[in-house]
């Protein structure tokens, strides 16, 4: 199912469902066409941006906490699982989406991605 | 700064995060962040596994609609759950509730701290704390408390009777003194816990009585120096035989000291004033009363208005005056009798 990736490379080549890919410092590598027309942010506004662009603030001790457990430990609780969470665009709305979020180690280091299909 | 230390320093932060985590979950404390909607921004492992959901699911989630609780037996409505209670910035307080499982009912002691940064919206720290055990624990406690007082009541009281058993013209005396003693305690305005230990101290008073030989207790006759000095022993011999017992109440005084009087002309010590507990005071006079009212096989009842005469001719002297008033006022209204005892109960049973 393309909303339920099995590797970055899928993820990188996903053409309907908006997707971003982020490397072990939180910071945006990657976002595909879908994900700058549902979010509103070009390519050029996303990437070198951390990704907590896109949740909203309340979520962000969340988010901190559970993705610097994971890079440190390589434990997650919400990976490989889709996930209903907030997200946010450019105009400031939130709006709910299901996530997919997996995680790949390449020259040694994590790339982490999700794909994010609005409900 | 470079890229590189900049990453440097978010490896760092992210360390530090990772560690905080993982040590937040080995808690066994429920732990949870809300926003000032009462919306779980995160929780910790316990958490989710008190509600007995994935942690996932919890963030976003209304901490009230998912988790309703209970006080004195009522579900309480959203204005006195914890997250919702106004608190002012740097506040913290803890409660007791109550949470109810599909399979038993838990008793969590929660705690909210609030935290307020500049720059974004206020947060609140709730940790449940699991008290149901030690509730539990406290309540089986009381109750076993409560029966070992019952027990202990209950053997004082056959005490008293054994002592009675061996003077059947004097039969029902101690209970008689200890009705009217309880009495006057109330009067006094003692405290509940007060009156029982006076009331109790009275039933045993003459427990030294029994080593006397039955002969001189039921003598019918006038009885010589020498026995009376004999009699006169039973206020020692009790304080002997009870003052090794642990009671929570001093009974052993009253055994002591009921024939004590203010000026010192009792016995066996010749105590005065104040030296005389307060309890020994209130029995001795109960005891002059009862004994002058009733019967005795060496004379007839002497009567009521003699005896009242004789402790308010001695008020003072002999006997304490707030409770000779007290005693008293109890005949004069009419409110007791030493058949019937108190007429009204004036204290909350």
């Amino acid at each position: 199912m393309a909303e339920q990736p099995k590797s970055i490379d899928e993820m990188l080549r996903e053409a309907e469902i908006p997707a971003i890919v982020v490397d072990e410092n939180g910071i945006v590598v990657f976002v595909n066409r879908p994900f700058e027309q549902v979010f509103g942010w070009s390519k050029d506004e996303m990437v070198g941006e951390l990704i907590v662009k896109i949740i909203p603030p309340t979520m962000h001790d969340a988010h901190n906490l559970g993705f610097s457990r994971f890079v440190t430990t390589g434990r997650a609780r919400l990976m490989n699982q889709p996930l209903r969470l907030a997200a946010v665009g450019k105009d400031g709305r939130e709006f709910e989406a299901e996530h997919f979020i997996i995680a790949e180690k390449a020259e040694g280091k994590w790339l982490i991605g999700s794909t994010i299909k609005p409900l | 700064m470079s890229q590189g230390s900049i990453e440097y320093h978010i490896r760092q932060l992210q360390t530090t995060l990772g560690k905080m985590e993982i040590a937040l979950d080995s808690i066994l404390d429920a732990i949870i962040w809300t926003d000032s909607k009462g919306k779980i921004q995160w929780c910790n492992k316990s958490f989710a596994e008190l509600i007995g959901k994935p942690a996932v699911l919890m963030l976003g989630a209304d901490l009230v609609e998912l988790m309703p609780l209970e006080r004195e037996g009522r579900q309480i409505g959203r204005d006195e759950h914890p997250s919702h209670q106004t608190m002012g910035e740097s506040e913290s307080t803890a409660s007791v509730y109550h949470y109810r499982q599909p399979d038993r009912l838990l008793a969590l002691e929660i705690s909210i701290s609030s935290v307020d940064f500049t720059g974004s919206d206020s947060s609140r720290v709730v940790v449940f704390h699991d008290v149901t055990e030690q509730q539990q624990a406290m309540n089986q406690l009381q109750e076993s408390q409560e029966e070992l007082r019952i027990s202990l009541i209950g053997t004082i009281g056959v005490i008293g009777k054994a002592v009675e058993a061996r003077d059947p013209y004097t039969s029902g005396h101690q209970q008689r003194v200890s009705r009217l003693a309880r009495a006057i305690a109330q009067e006094m305005g003692l405290d509940r816990e007060h009156v029982e230990w006076v009331r109790l101290g009275a039933a045993i008073h003459d427990i030294g009585k029994i080593h006397l030989p039955a002969e001189i207790l039921s003598k019918p006759g006038r009885i010589s120096e020498m026995e009376y000095e004999l009699i006169k022993t039973h206020a020692q011999v009790g304080y002997e035989i009870l003052k090794d017992v642990r009671f929570p109440w001093p009974i052993a005084d009253i055994a002591h000291q009921h024939h004590e009087r203010l000026n010192g002309s009792g016995y066996p010590q010749g105590l005065k004033g104040d030296d005389i507990c307060l309890e020994a005071r209130i029995v001795a006079v109960a005891d002059v009363i009862e004994a002058m009212s009733s019967h005795r096989p060496y004379r007839p009842a002497i009567g009521i208005e003699k005896a009242l005469d004789e402790i308010t001719g001695n008020r003072g002297k002999f006997y304490d005056p707030d409770v000779v008033d007290a005693c008293c006022r109890l005949f004069e209204q009419g409110r007791f009798s030493l058949e019937d005892g108190l007429l009204t109960d004036r204290m909350h049973n």
